[in-house]
Order: C-alpha cells, then structure tokens, then sequence
C-alpha cells in the first residue's frame, strides 16, 4: 500500500497528464463524425482480421460435424433421386423394379438412402470389418448395401440395436455381383487379400475383350445394391487358361484406408425377393 | 486574488479573441493562428504543472466547443501544459525563479523564439494530426503546421514586442 502510494505520488503528474489526454481523446472520438468513423473502421478492421483467423481455425474443428451433416444431406438428396426417377418412370419393369406391380402406392420406391458414420474398421487383415453407427432401431437390417460417395463400400453382415457390421470388399468371403460397364458381361468380385486397394473380378468369359481403365459397376441381380454403381476400374486382365475365364484385377474407386462416412441402402422389396429366391 | 485576477481576464480575453476573431481568419484556406496560446507561454515559470494541465483542459475544452472540434484543442493544450514546465528547465536552467516573469525582455530574442517555437510545434503538431486523424493526405497536414506554426509565433511575438516596450 505505501509503495503503490508512492508510486502514484512519483507519477502523478504523468498520471494526470494521461487522464487529461485521455479524456480528450474520447471526447475526440465521442463526439466528432469523421475521427469516430475512422476509430470504427479501423477497429473493425483490426476485430474482422482477428475473426477471420478464429474462424479459420476453428473450421477445422467442425470438419467431423460438417461430414456428417454432408454425409447426411448425400442420403437425402439421392432419396430424392430415387423419389424423382420413380416418379418419371412409374412402369419400367427392370431388375431395379421387379415389384412394380406389387406396390400399392402411385409409385414404386425401391431404394432409400440412410448416412451412417464409421465407428470401426480395419484394412489390414484377410477379413475385415466395419462397423456403422447405425442399427435395427435406424432400420439397417442384414444383407442391406452401403455405399460410400465414389463407390461400393460393402455388405451389411450382421446388427445389434445401434450397430451394424459390415462385411466389405477387402474381405476374402466377400462376393459381390459385378459387370463391366460397356459390353453388360458379369462376374463376381472378391479380394485376395492382399492389397485393400486392388479387387478381382472373376467368371468373365475369356472372349470379351476388355481394356484397362474400363469401369466396374454393380450389376443389380441380388438387388443388394441398384444397378450401376460404380465399383473400380479395371487395371490388369489375366486369362485363367483352365476354365477359359478372365481373372481381372480392378482398382477399387473407394479408399478404404480414408473412409469414415458411408450410405446404407434400403431396398424395399427386400423380403418378397428372397421369399421369391 | 491581486495576483490572479490579472490572469482570469487574460484568460477570458483571449479566449474571446481566439473564438470571435481569430479562429474565422482562415485566410488562404491554410493560415489559422492560435493566438490563446499567450496565456500558457506567459504563465509564471513557478506554476505548477498539475494546475496548468487543468487550465490547459479547460481552455482547450471551450475553444473547441466554439471551434466545433471537440478533444482536439484539448489534447493540444493538456500536452503544452505537459512539456512546458520541463522545457523551461531545460532551455533556462540558469533563469531565476524568484523573479517569475518569463518575457522577451528577459531572455532575449533567440531564447524566447527557441521557447516559444517548441512548444506552438507540439501543439499544431498535436491539433493538426489529430484533426486528420490518418496518413493519407500527409503532405497537406505537414503544410498546415508548419505555416500556422510560422504565424502563430509571429503574432505571438508581434503581441510580446509590443508589450516588452
């Protein structure tokens, strides 16, 4: 108390001095236009440039909630695609719409997009897994598809009440019913348990002529997955000289090593399909 | 009271003269002297920093009010009062305090310019820089106090020579 007496009493002077201007510079800046506006500015400037730094890091911190929110808009916006194509072509009677005639609304909706979340999953062993966030109570139920934004991420293999377990490509019991785009001819991809990043098709016959950088879609037949998405492209073929088949080594266009957000879809007519199986 | 009352009107007289007079001289759109300044050159050497800031508020304080300006005369004026005990010291360390009249007759003519000259900078330096208040149009600011500076300080000796006589 006495030091801090002290010191005021040493720089009292300065002490007033510093009010004094002190006031004036507020008086200046309170009452005057011109000076207040450039006060205002400038330390808009100076809170905007401060901000934008905030914001900048901050950004990446909601990355996480921001994928799912995308993740989840995705399964919206394909919903409504699905709505839409439905709606344009209520009678077209393909694999996708086998149970046209069965549905007794104005038009059949035969596959429904759900966003799930990636809790789980390795890449490094013969069998992996993934598990999703989502279970029965989400409506994910077995044998259901789940895709990823650029591809076909696997198939669901088992549920509890909040999770799924999925069985994906880069896992060697995984089979999935494939094509080549362009010439309709199809076989079935699995993995050999190597390399998460390369798939092979098999059961294509030896007579198709098939070039590198071909795509590999889904063919639609177990109505797991609809028609046409898009599995990989082809990188090497190989005949297989004892059963004339071509042995094709596809580059997955899903990079399972960075996944984390995943679609899982509903088909409806699921249940009469394998009661008709 | 005898003593003070000098000063008061002084005060008050220039004050008046600053407001009424001088402030709507303006001539050639630069020349604006600020002739109040007599009353803080001409404060007895003895008197105290602390009371000379507030007189320097205050005056400063009402000539803005009349020059529209608010806080600009007063920052200018609060920080003459500030320095110009300290440049006294420094400037006239020999002066006699007891005899506590700081005139042109007194000092000389080189003594009293370097005196008065320092002390009219600071101020227009203050004023001017804080009526632009930015960078940008420099050169004209620069303009400004050096020739107010010029003729505050001839008026200012004009009035000191005349009253020396």
């Amino acid at each position: 108390m006495k030091t801090l007496l002290q010191f005021l009493k040493r720089f009292s002077l300065l002490l007033q001095f510093l009010f004094l201007e002190a006031v004036a510079i507020i008086m200046l800046i309170q009452f005057n236009g011109y000076q207040r506006s450039v006060v205002l500015s400038s330390a808009n400037w100076v809170s905007g440039f401060l901000f934008e730094g905030v914001d900048a890091v901050s950004d990446y911190f909601d990355l996480h909630e921001k994928n799912q929110d995308l993740s989840a808009e995705n399964a919206a916006l394909k919903n409504e695609i699905e709505h839409l194509r439905a709606q344009q072509e209520p009678a077209v009677f393909g694999p996708d719409s086998v149970l046209v005639s069965l549905s007794d609304s104005s038009y059949w909706l035969p596959y429904q997009y759900l966003s799930a979340h990636i809790v789980q999953h390795s890449i490094n062993k013969s069998q992996n897994y993934i598990t999703l966030n989502k279970g029965t109570d989400d409506g994910v139920f077995q044998d259901m598809g789940v895709v990823a934004a650029n591809g076909v991420v696997g198939i669901v293999k088992s549920v509890s009440q909040h999770y799924a377990m999925v069985m994906p490509i880069i896992n060697v019991q995984s089979r999935i019913s494939c094509r080549l785009e362009s010439c309709q001819n199809f076989g079935s991809l699995q993995w050999d348990g190597t390399d998460y990043r390369y798939a092979v098709l098999n059961e294509v016959p030896s007579y198709v002529k098939v070039s590198k950088g071909e795509k590999v879609v889904t063919s639609g037949f177990s109505a797991i997955f609809p028609r046409g998405i898009l599995v990989g492209e082809v990188v090497d073929v190989v005949v297989n000289e004892k059963d004339q088949t071509l042995a094709i080594k596809v580059e997955l266009s899903v990079d399972f090593g960075k996944l984390s957000d995943v679609n899982v879809i509903h088909f409806a007519g699921m249940e009469e399909f394998k009661a008709l199986q | 009271m005898r003593e003070v009352l000098p000063y008061i009107l002084r005060f008050v007289t220039l004050l008046l003269l600053q407001v009424l007079l001088f402030n709507n001289i303006d001539f050639l759109g630069y020349v604006n002297p600020y002739i109040y300044l007599i009353f803080f050159l001409d404060l007895p050497i003895s008197y105290k920093t602390s009371k000379s800031m507030l007189l320097g508020f205050l005056m400063g304080f009402i000539v803005d009010i009349f020059a529209n300006t608010m806080g600009v005369h007063t920052f200018a004026c609060v920080l003459l009062c500030f320095v110009r005990n300290a440049w006294i010291r420094m400037l006239f360390s020999s002066l006699n305090v007891q005899q506590d009249k700081l005139t042109l007759q007194r000092v000389g003519w080189i003594d009293y310019i370097k005196y008065i000259f320092v002390l009219i900078l600071l101020h227009h330096t203050a004023l001017y820089m804080l009526e632009a208040f930015s960078f940008y149009a420099f050169g004209v600011v620069f303009l400004r106090i050096v020739i107010n500076t010029v003729s505050t300080m001839l008026l200012i000796l004009c009035y000191e020579f005349i009253r020396s006589r």
